[in-house]
């Protein structure tokens, strides 16, 4: 069944990474501008065969299937282009940042993760004025965009108390930690609040269910009532919102990379998107689709696992 | 992101400090202008001698895409450029030309140029400068594979070769004035032969470095992250050996990221931050906010002959809607300058025949004051087809978009209908080359610098029948031939005189809105001083001139 499972998702990945590919190919190269005139800019107007050269050098004016052609076998042979704003192989421009974009995003689902499940906890179980707290604090902090965070933060943090460096990316581990604290916070707390919230929920509705009152009345000490049958039954929604949110930080990554100046994969993006470096923000696409999948594939399982009675292929 | 500036700019900094400058004030400062709210212009900031570990400067415009000097023409890789790659000519502050490389050069007849060479300066390798170094530097740039933005300049050169040990010998087609004073730019930075050779097309890149002989040497490049260079302590201007030890750039484009580094000190500084930047930290006690002449131009031109805007009266009349006092108030700060012509003053202000350019400019017609009844009358005369002018500017780009809002207020006076396109950044910088993005566009907003000091340079570019950027396809006859013949006088005067014959004619019929010349912005965390305010920063090596204040500490 897992085999049958995992065959059908490597099929859907297949078609969907095709799709995206010739999509974005297609419409970076729609997108009027001229990418090689970014490369001569500024002081004195270069000679038009200079644009011509570098029209050449990088087949900026062949036809669109030969253009994808190109890219698609290329691809093929584990070559992932040219960059043509940095003039470097993309694979290693991915490489160079994938740590640093990785770090921030396990460093942000660690935060998700512990302190969404933490504060819905303590919300659903104590009730009172723990659950207001943590219901008014959550309900604020899932409307606030994540530039918003970013530049609170700085502001906060960098500027007025100088805790955490305003910018960069940091190296070594405590580098990366200092440096990369708070673009991981600005990145978590809307889904963090949002995962505390379906926490809340879930762990209230376990609560009051009728197992949970016949453990109880059978005398059971309440900690095992909590951990075995509140927590372990909350845990489905739990875990798939989770997994929502770890997918939605791969997004949402660009932006706070851009605002903390991290040199990572989401910056890459969008300096590359600006610039029309075609081969660049082709491959990241498709690495970002290829994140989606996966993560949402572990979901699956993961719930599955937890909870029998859910089939395994139910689509997220 | 801010859009890559894709043209010379022309500034006209009428300060009294750049006169004084001019006789001697090197770190005075001058008062600006009488334009209300105008700040104080400087050319240099304060000497400071102290040493410095380490400084951590910012470049607003993004990553440069090479170091390269022979592929260098824009903000980011100019300002790192110009601190690791000597010319053989050298820019000072108030845009006046001084030896680098060459301690002299003679001409003993017109179509012959003799650079006589420094004969102790070393690359970083340690190996010494020869003629043969400045050769090679010089004709790469015009073999395509190079693909060099200075091709052009060669146009009039027949051959370049060593005459010596330490002299090179330019010969030319026909005379060229422009090519000497282009030698401040990275068209004259020497690199080693032999480096170049083994680096091929890599030279420049993170990959391939550089071989200089500047006051720094490149030492790492991590793309996306920083480039780090280190003092070179052989340098062989002892004056200008540097005080700080290392030098650090990064790369934030982000206004408020920035803003928010250099306040807490993380940045020591950054050329070109913006208004409001400026304003943040003109607010908090970091360090300080400098404003410098510039060679900066911002101007609206018509994009074809068939615009609205290809007739000088619809220019005219825009021209006299626009209340440039408000505009500059409001939209630059007060950090900008009103312009007659779309080339700067400081471009010429030192040059041998300053005074012929200066009679030239005030022989222009003055900024004209908001006249919307004679406005109405020009525009009644021209009686365009059209009536909707499509502009284009670059997204993002808050002051250009500001100034069109206040161009279409003053437009629809006049019964003209101002449309504001937003473009992304390639389409942006893609019109200037590709006529079809040109299509369905009327005129578009123009942010340049002029950085050969020599304004011919630059009206060559737009003026000439045929040139890249005469897009309206303007004909002048007496303008074409008065700038053909400007560029083949090597008298300065001679030049200067028929350069301001051909401005005083395509002043009257030349499709161009000059806006505003918007002043050079620095800011230096109080820790350190020194680096030139001016915009001449672009081609100095103005991180050589950093010290230690010590004051504060981060």
């Amino acid at each position: 069944m897992i085999a049958r499972f995992a065959a059908r998702r490597a099929a859907t990945l297949a078609v969907t990474l095709f799709v995206a590919s010739v999509a974005i190919y297609g419409a970076l190269f729609l997108a009027p501008g001229d990418p090689a005139t970014l490369l001569v800019g500024g002081g004195k107007p270069p000679s038009p065969h200079l644009l011509a050269e570098i029209h050449r050098q990088y087949h900026l004016d062949d036809p669109f299937w030969q253009s994808y052609w190109r890219w698609l076998t290329g691809i093929a042979h584990g070559d992932a282009g040219q960059s043509l704003s940095y003039h470097d192989s993309v694979a290693r421009l991915l490489a160079d940042r994938a740590g640093n974009t990785l770090f921030l995003i396990a460093y942000a689902t660690v935060l998700i993760v512990v302190a969404g499940v933490a504060l819905g906890a303590v919300a659903g179980l104590r009730g009172g004025w723990a659950d207001t707290a943590v219901t008014v604090v959550t309900t604020t902090l899932m409307a606030v965009p994540v530039f918003v965070s970013s530049v609170l933060l700085i502001w906060w943090m960098s500027v007025r108390l100088a805790w955490f460096p305003a910018y960069g990316s940091g190296a070594g581990l405590t580098g990366r930690l200092e440096h990369l604290t708070l673009p991981a916070v600005a990145l978590a707390v809307s889904w963090l609040a949002y995962v505390a919230q379906v926490t809340r929920s879930a762990v209230r509705a376990e609560a009051a269910s009728e197992h949970v009152q016949t453990a109880r009345g059978r005398g059971l000490p309440d900690r095992l009532v909590v951990r075995k049958h509140i927590l372990r039954n909350a845990s489905g929604p739990i875990v798939s919102v989770s997994g929502v949110a770890v997918a939605g930080l791969i997004a949402s990554c660009s932006i706070v990379e851009q605002a903390f100046g991290v040199n990572g994969i989401g910056a890459l993006l969008v300096q590359s998107a600006a610039k029309q470096d075609l081969a660049v923000v082709q491959a990241v696409a498709l690495l970002t689709v290829v994140a989606f999948a996966v993560v949402n594939t572990a979901v699956d399982l993961a719930t599955s696992a937890l909870d029998h009675r859910i089939p395994l292929g139910g689509d997220v | 992101m801010q859009a890559p500036r894709t043209i010379p700019y022309l500034t006209g900094a009428l300060s009294v400090c750049v006169l004084l400058a001019a006789t001697g004030c090197t770190s005075g400062s001058g008062a600006a202008p009488a334009a209300p709210h105008a700040p104080k212009l400087t050319i240099t900031t304060p000497r400071a001698t102290g040493a410095l570990d380490q400084v951590a400067w910012n470049l607003p415009m993004g990553e440069p895409t090479t170091l390269d000097p022979a592929k260098v023409g824009d903000y980011s890789p100019s300002t790192v450029e110009a601190n690791l790659c000597d010319p053989l000519l050298r820019l000072k502050a108030d845009y006046s030309v001084a030896p680098g490389l060459a301690t002299s050069w003679k001409q003993p007849d017109p179509t012959t140029l003799v650079l006589d060479l420094r004969t102790d300066v070393r690359f970083w390798n340690g190996h010494p400068m020869t003629a043969d170094d400045v050769v090679a530097s010089l004709t790469r740039q015009g073999a395509p594979a190079t693909q060099s933005v200075n091709a052009s300049l060669l146009a009039q050169v027949k051959s370049i070769t060593a005459t010596g040990a330490h002299q090179v010998t330019v010969r030319f087609k026909a005379p060229d004035e422009v090519f000497l004073k282009a030698l401040v730019t990275g068209f004259g930075a020497v690199s080693e032969a032999a480096y170049l050779k083994k680096a091929g097309a890599s030279y420049g890149t993170a990959k391939g470095g550089l071989m200089c002989t500047g006051p720094f040497r490149l030492t790492a490049w991590k793309p996306g992250e920083s480039i780090t260079a280190e003092a070179n302590p052989d340098y062989w201007d002892a004056s200008l050996r540097p005080k700080a030890k290392s030098l650090s750039f990064s790369f934030i484009t982000d206004g408020s990221t920035l803003t928010s580094a250099l306040l807490s000190g993380q940045l020591d500084g950054s050329y070109e931050i913006s208004s409001a930047t400026a304003k943040a930290l003109t607010a908090s006690d970091a360090g300080t906010v400098s404003y410098g002449p510039s060679a900066q131009t911002n101007f609206i031109t018509a994009t074809s002959p068939t615009s609205p805007l290809a007739d000088a009266r619809i220019v005219r009349a825009l021209s006299l809607v626009l209340d440039r006092d408000a505009l500059i108030k409001n939209v630059y700060a007060g950090a900008a300058q009103k312009l007659k012509s779309f080339i700067p003053p400081l471009v010429w202000r030192n040059s041998p025949a300053a005074a012929v350019y200066d009679k030239g400019y005030d022989a222009l017609p003055a900024v004209p004051a908001v006249d919307v009844e004679q406005a109405k009358k020009l525009v009644a005369e021209a009686a365009p087809k059209r009536r909707t002018i499509a502009v284009a500017v670059a997204a993002g780009d808050q002051q250009s978009l500001q100034t069109l809002t206040f161009l279409q207020a003053g437009a629809k006076r006049i019964g003209l209908d101002i449309e504001i396109r937003q473009l992304q950044p390639t389409q942006m910088s893609g019109l200037f080359y590709d006529p079809s993005l040109r299509k369905g566009l009327d005129a578009t907003m123009v942010l340049g610098y002029v950085e050969i000091p020599d304004p011919l340079s630059y009206a060559v570019q737009m003026m000439t029948p045929g040139s890249l950027f005469n897009w309206s396809d303007y004909r002048n006859q007496q303008v074409a031939a008065l700038l053909t013949k400007a560029q083949g006088t090597l008298d300065p005067t001679g030049s200067a005189t028929l350069f301001t014959q051909a401005q005083a004619r395509y002043a009257k019929d030349f499709p161009v809105l000059p806006i505003a010349s918007p002043y050079e912005r620095l800011f230096l965390n109080k820790r350190l001083s020194g680096a030139p305010a001016s915009f001449a920063y672009l081609h100095m090596p103005w991180a050589a001139y950093l010290g230690g204040t010590g004051k504060g500490s981060s």
